[in-house]
């Protein structure tokens, strides 16, 4: 009866569970949480040969950013290393103090830099404070059906392909001339990607950046985004298959959806997702209008009892030269210019993908990006606006009432 | 109450003894002291826990609830009863609660009579009863999430078996998630699922405690199986039915799992793309852990609480009289 109120009160009062390390006879053992799998396993490895007297544990953490609000409370438990995705880093801003300020510990973005969005995103007081560093970054490509686009006329060449959406209406158009002559497939999975997708490409989203107040309802490239977005379900050109859902996997599998958002990260997921016999059916292209799609930060608690050692990994893990090493092995996108723009990585081709320049395609969309204004308050908001595409997508509304609901949805979480 | 009559009880026959041999008075002290307070040092260890992973978290969260709470940072400030105001007047409040109420009745109302009849069937003589008692509860041994992750893929919208067999028989497929009816009645179908093997067991425990021979004089007089059961064996197992009404109020009254899973963004989802079916509990959760908002939470953690302990009296009076009647 009372659990409802034990919950609250106890990651409030400051129970967090777990200790992270242990030390014993000199070895120092630095744990790690992920809120998904960041590829690192084998880079552990390296670190410890490199490190010796460092053991690395990772630990995944799927609903990490619950966790470790209640790790930090609490001011025990938190792992010497976190990543959290980039999407979520906004809401810890106002807790800054709770990590390790890097800069003290020597880092800054002149040796070994970052693409300079990137970095920035990951500190506060004007950069004064560098509170995350950064793992990977998404880019934004869109992974497409040969077959299928063979099928309703359309080029298969990811380059004669990129040609065919410069916009996102074009992309919509294309896809309803797709509708016209496949009738068993959707030409897109779903709408949400494209949004998230598309949210990437603005310098302000929800909030603004110089006072962290409420916009969207003022954003119209935001609301033109949702529009156009919204549109692909009524012109019938997205499936509405949910995004990260089981039917999409299927979906993807079975040959139902013709495209799919694709940033770097995702295209092991839709690899796993459409299974072995799928092998070269897909592709991969740039998406309209660029962008980034994800990417995380990791950061030292200021609670760990080995600061030295865990700044030392973290700057390791996100520097350039395990960054190709990562690209190269595990398909994770560098936020290093130096890595992507690096012949070895943009020859890169993904026999999967149809053997499609997965490297250059990914590096032309990060190296347009503009930097990207996270409020402390978007992560909230968002889901006001996932929840206006998917009743649009479930015919309860139209894209116009489904817009201005998201706002007074929005409105009430935002304050 | 027990643990009072307890000594009194033991110390009546101690009397005359002390009379015919005296003892030392330390000794009969502490035996006097031993027999009257031991029984509440063996049931200490449970008051412990229960106050401070009960009780003291329960006040604390009363504390907070007065308060503007951020989970990290802690408190921004008395508030007195504003985060109370605010919830009475949140149209997202009243709407969980509407959904809770609407799963209560379907679904926990559901699992009551599923396990009612099960229970009524296992007791009859089956082959092989213990496999079938053992079958019963195995979806409640399952993990709520993998119970809920399959439900949801078998109510899929283009995909899910419910709708290709709606379609085969001729109807239209219905997207589950998209209206309160259809996701109220997708998750009370979870809910009964997981529940109604464990209630049926609890029922049939009982049931094996009626006795014979009132069932078989009603059937001499010629009462028929239906009748039966409703005049005798509910009836009989009364305070068992009483016990399940109330205890499944309160696991209902929290309903989280099975409809945050059945929703397609999972824990970011808001249960539903209009709330159609989100509970207190998922409203609790989201306030608490997507927008950190403590104060808010506990706020609602203790409207819950309060309202849990009003609802379950009302049932646990009703279900005496609707038991207690023929």
């Amino acid at each position: 009866m009372a659990a409802g109120a034990a919950v609250i009160a106890l990651t409030a009062s400051g129970c967090g569970g777990g200790s992270s390390d242990s030390a014993n006879g000199g070895t120092v053992t630095l744990t790690v949480t992920t809120h998904v799998d960041y590829g690192y396993r084998n880079l552990y490895k390296e670190f410890e040969k490199t490190h010796p007297g460092i053991k690395v544990k990772e630990v995944l953490v799927e609903d990490l950013p619950k966790k470790l609000v209640t790790q930090l409370a609490a001011n025990r438990g938190a792992a010497d290393v976190v990543g959290v995705g980039d999407d979520i880093i906004g809401k810890f801003k106002p807790s800054h103090e709770r990590f390790l300020n890097l800069a003290d510990h020597g880092v800054n973005n002149t040796d070994d830099p970052w693409v300079q969005w990137a970095y920035d995103a990951g500190t506060v007081e004007d950069g004064k404070f560098v509170m995350g560093l950064r793992t990977d970054i998404g880019g934004l490509g869109i992974c497409y059906r040969t077959d299928l686009f063979k099928k309703a006329g359309l080029p298969t060449e990811p380059e004669k392909v990129a040609e065919l959406w410069p916009t996102w209406d074009d992309f919509t158009a294309t896809g309803e001339k797709f509708s016209k002559k496949v009738k068993n497939a959707s030409f897109t999975a779903n709408t949400g990607d494209i949004w998230v997708g598309m949210g990437n490409q603005h310098k302000e989203t929800f909030f603004a950046e110089s006072d962290d107040s409420f916009i969207a309802d003022k954003n119209t490239e935001l609301k033109q985004d949702f529009l156009t977005a919204a549109n692909m379900s009524v012109r019938k050109v997205s499936g509405g298959y949910p995004p990260f859902s089981p039917e999409m996997a299927n979906a993807l599998k079975t040959g139902k959806a013709a495209t799919a958002v694709c940033p770097a990260w995702k295209l092991d997921r839709t690899k796993e997702a459409s299974g072995p016999d799928n092998a070269g059916k897909w592709s991969v292209a740039a998406a309209p209008e660029g962008g980034n799609w994800g990417g995380s930060y990791l950061m030292v608690p200021k609670q760990t009892k080995h600061p030295k050692e865990a700044v030392e990994l973290a700057r390791w893990l996100t520097s350039s030269k395990t960054q190709k090493q990562l690209f190269l092995d595990e398909g994770y996108l560098s936020s290093h210019p130096k890595v992507y723009n690096d012949p070895e990585v943009q020859a890169k081709k993904d026999p999967y993908f149809s053997n499609a320049p997965t490297g250059k395609i990914f590096a032309q969309a990060a190296d347009s990006m503009e930097p990207i204004y996270r409020g402390t308050k978007d992560s909230d908001v968002a889901s006001a606006f996932m929840n206006a595409l998917l009743r649009v997508e479930q015919g309860k509304q139209k894209p116009e009432a489904a817009w201005d609901q998201a706002i007074e949805d929005a409105k009430k979480v935002a304050g | 109450m027990s643990v009072t009559e307890l000594p009194r009880a033991a110390e009546a026959p101690e009397a005359p003894a002390a009379r015919r041999r005296p003892r030392s008075p330390w000794r009969s002290r502490i035996s006097r002291f031993d027999l009257r307070y031991t029984p509440y040092l063996f049931i200490l260890p449970f008051f412990v826990i229960f106050g401070v992973f009960a009780v003291y978290p329960l006040l604390y969260t009363g504390w907070i609830s007065f308060h503007e709470w951020a989970i990290i940072e802690g408190d921004q400030g008395w508030t007195g009863l504003g985060n109370y105001q605010d919830l009475f007047a949140d149209a997202y409040f009243w709407n969980a609660l509407l959904n809770t109420g609407l799963l209560l009745v379907l679904g926990t109302g559901g699992e009551l009579l599923a396990a009612l009849w099960l229970a009524a069937v296992l007791n009859r003589k089956l082959s092989g009863s213990a496999f079938w008692r053992a079958g019963v509860v195995l979806p409640h041994v399952i993990s709520v999430v993998a119970v809920s992750l399959v439900f949801a893929q078998l109510f899929g919208y283009q995909t899910g078996i419910f709708n290709d067999v709606l379609e085969l028989v001729g109807f239209d497929r219905i997207n589950w998630q998209a209206n309160r009816w259809s996701a109220i009645i997708a998750v009370s179908t979870i809910i009964i699922w997981r529940w109604a093997g464990y209630f049926a067991l609890i029922f049939l425990a009982a049931m094996q405690g009626v006795p014979h021979e009132l069932n078989e004089a009603a059937m001499l007089d010629g009462a028929s199986k239906r009748r039966i059961f409703w005049s005798i064996t509910v009836p009989s197992i009364r305070p068992t039915i009483v016990f399940c009404v109330v205890m499944s109020t309160i696991i209902g009254m929290q309903t989280f799992a099975e409809p945050q899973l059945f929703d397609v963004q999972g824990t970011e989802g808001t249960g539903g793309s209009d709330r159609q079916f989100q509970t207190l509990m998922m409203y609790l959760y989201e306030k608490g852990f997507r927008e950190f908002n403590a104060g808010y939470a506990a706020t609602l953690a203790w409207v819950m609480f309060l309202l849990i302990a009003v609802v379950s009296g009302i049932n646990y009076a009703l279900s005496r009289r609707i038991a207690s009647k023929d």
